[in-house]
């Protein structure tokens, strides 16, 4: 597995989303500009509502801004096609959900290998990336378990080892300690902390919790769909 | 397909114990509209079948009178030997004067009076039915009340058994002979001497049909300007296969047309079953769909994955319809009313022809069952359903 890639820096710019609810129209972003560097490890922390899952959709390329920019690297993902976007995310990202999103009828093994069926790669060459990541995340000897057999804590190794497999630039993390003990996710963002230190993984994670926050290089405040500083934030 | 398509199908159908009833009432509709379709397939192929079997192609069958079957024909007495006088030049090898008579006889089961078809011939008859084999007793003589009785008909009825005498028309008539035709008309008839059962029936010297045995099917051709040169009646030649299978076209025509439209009014209620249970299979797959496609899998692989999973239901369903019929149906013994009008028992055939239409239109319900969901699967906004999920 490489440990180094080009990596893409995000940039958003005067984006605007809106969601239709009945007649309204409720607005979550206006002019949103921001930009995450490569090899970051980003936190996104705000109150319910405030727009975190939108801005984690849209830098993830299943949700598109109604103006303005986003661009990845050399991709503009608020221009590409829906085809492009599935293949930019397929080459470059890797996503961590809260619920960890497996598939309960699919080994551990089987849903690390997932990401890995686009590539032109043979049996034995994914093998041999999903055994490189299940030793990265500590799980060399859970490979054959159904997620129904794993901890909580194991069950989010997977699903970071299954999102690191195609070595992927960025990290998208949706909450990944949000349903875990406290020690579960210590692990976990040792973990993260891990690959964007010694992988140099762009990493962009979504948290409610400060403990999780404090792992990363820079915390960002949203509320209302704005970039607040951290006190008026908390102060909410 | 790709491997990520692969990958989605495998996922899917090792899902399929989860929606287990769902899936259940899916492959019992499908497998329901494949048996009752392989039903009526089967018996009216077993009908052509039996009428086809009937048949030699080198046998003529004429009518007069321009009857189309044998009852309402007349052949005029002296046609016969005009024929015979000319044999070599026709190249005519055996003749046969028959007529068939309606009588009643009683269902050793149920005591139900049936009409079955008593079949007066030459002593050259027997002989002009090559599928027809003596088993027990001998055949009849000529001029005597002496019956050979098909063996499907001894089983049946009651007072057919070898040695047996029973009152027909106003006499009494000896069994001295059973016979086997195994799927053919001839099995659901009695053979006499014709001059007997003209004389018990009052029929005088009545004629309804001959059977010419001819050197070959193409001596046919010599047969029919020969008949249309005889005074007195118009013929029709026909050589044997082709005047049964003639009779079980229409019948056969007439099970299909009643099958067909209650197959598909099957199939449209299977049909909204089966989009009904892929749609509830999406709406559980949702998150684990909207996962892969987060993770870079295409549209076309969600497609295929669902549309699949219906087709693979589908499969189960058609072979387990077809599989039931099979078990059910093939073999299975029916009587219907024969062209004379006189009961005519026959075997349901399961065909691989039988099963291909039933098996394609239950593919078909998959087909069209399975694509809105798929579309659906296909076209999901990932956001709002890893929201749903979340």
């Amino acid at each position: 597995m490489k440990h180094f890639s080009i990596a893409p820096l995000i940039s958003l710019t005067d984006v605007c989303k809106s969601y239709r609810a009945g007649r309204s129209e409720i607005a979550i972003f206006q002019d949103l500009t921001l930009s995450i560097d490569a090899g970051e490890f980003v936190a996104i922390m705000g109150p319910s509502g405030s727009g975190k899952s939108t801005l984690l959709n849209m830098l993830s390329g299943i949700d598109r801004p109604d103006s303005g920019r986003i661009r990845a690297g050399e991709t503009d993902l608020s221009l590409a096609t829906e085809r492009e976007l599935t293949r930019w995310r397929a080459e470059h990202l890797g996503l961590v959900f809260q619920f960890y999103n497996l598939l309960p009828n699919l080994t551990a093994a089987q849903n690390i290998e997932l990401p890995l069926l686009k590539r032109p790669l043979g049996r034995s060459a994914r093998a041999e990336r999903v055994r490189v990541a299940l030793e990265l995340v500590g799980l060399a000897d859970r490979g054959t378990h159904r997620p129904a057999m794993m901890s909580g804590g194991q069950l989010q190794r997977v699903g970071i080892a299954r999102a690191i497999v195609t070595d992927p630039s960025v990290l998208i993390c949706d909450e990944p300690t949000g349903d875990l003990d406290r020690r579960s996710a210590t692990e976990i963002l040792e973990l993260l902390r891990f690959m964007q230190v010694s992988q140099g993984k762009t990493i962009i994670m979504v948290t409610h919790d400060p403990a999780a926050a404090a792992y990363a290089s820079r915390v960002l405040h949203l509320d209302k769909g704005e970039l607040v500083p951290a006190r008026q934030e908390m102060a909410e | 397909m790709t491997r990520q398509t692969r990958a989605v199908i495998m996922s899917n159908l090792m899902s399929l114990p989860h929606r287990i009833w769902s899936s259940a009432s899916m492959i019992a509709a499908i497998a329901l509209v494949v048996f009752v379709l392989t039903g009526f397939l089967a018996m009216a192929r077993g009908l052509e079948q039996s009428l086809a079997a009937t048949g030699a192609t080198d046998v003529a069958v004429v009518l007069g009178g321009g009857a189309r079957q044998e009852l309402g024909s007349e052949i005029a007495p002296g046609v016969p030997e005009a024929l015979l006088a000319q044999a070599d030049k026709l190249e005519i090898t055996a003749l046969s004067r028959e007529m068939v008579m309606p009588v009643d006889a009683i269902r050793q089961d149920t005591g139900a009076t049936q009409a079955i078809s008593l079949r007066g011939m030459d002593i050259t008859g027997p002989g002009l039915r090559r599928s027809a084999t003596l088993t027990d007793g001998r055949m009849f003589k000529p001029d005597h009340y002496e019956l050979v009785v098909g063996k499907a008909i001894a089983a049946t009825y009651k007072g057919f058994k070898l040695g047996d005498t029973i009152e027909i028309g106003r006499s009494r008539w000896t069994v001295v002979g059973h016979f086997e035709a195994p799927g053919t008309v001839f099995a659901s008839e009695i053979w006499a001497p014709l001059a007997a059962v003209q004389t018990d029936f009052g029929q005088g010297q009545l004629i309804q049909s001959l059977r010419i045995g001819l050197r070959a099917d193409v001596s046919l051709r010599l047969l029919q300007p020969a008949l249309s040169e005889m005074d007195g009646t118009q013929f029709l030649a026909q050589l044997e296969r082709e005047f049964y299978s003639i009779q079980s076209g229409h019948t056969a025509r007439l099970i299909r047309a009643f099958a067909w439209p209650l197959a598909l009014m099957l199939a449209i209620g299977a049909g909204a079953g089966a989009l009904n249970t892929m749609l509830g299979s999406v709406t559980s797959r949702q998150i684990e769909i909207a996962t892969l496609r987060a993770l870079g899998f295409s549209r076309s692989a969600a497609f295929w994955g669902t549309w699949c999973e219906a087709i693979f239901l589908a499969s189960i369903g058609a072979l387990l319809g077809a599989g039931l019929g099979w078990l059910v149906f093939n073999g299975f013994s029916v009587a219907t009313m024969g062209a004379n009008q006189n009961q005519f028992a026959f075997a349901l055939t399961v065909s691989p022809d039988v099963i291909g239409p039933a098996v394609i239109l239950a593919l078909l319900i998959g087909l069209v069952g399975g694509f809105i969901p798929a579309l659906i699967a296909a076209r999901m906004p990932i956001a709002a359903a890893l929201h749903r999920g979340g």
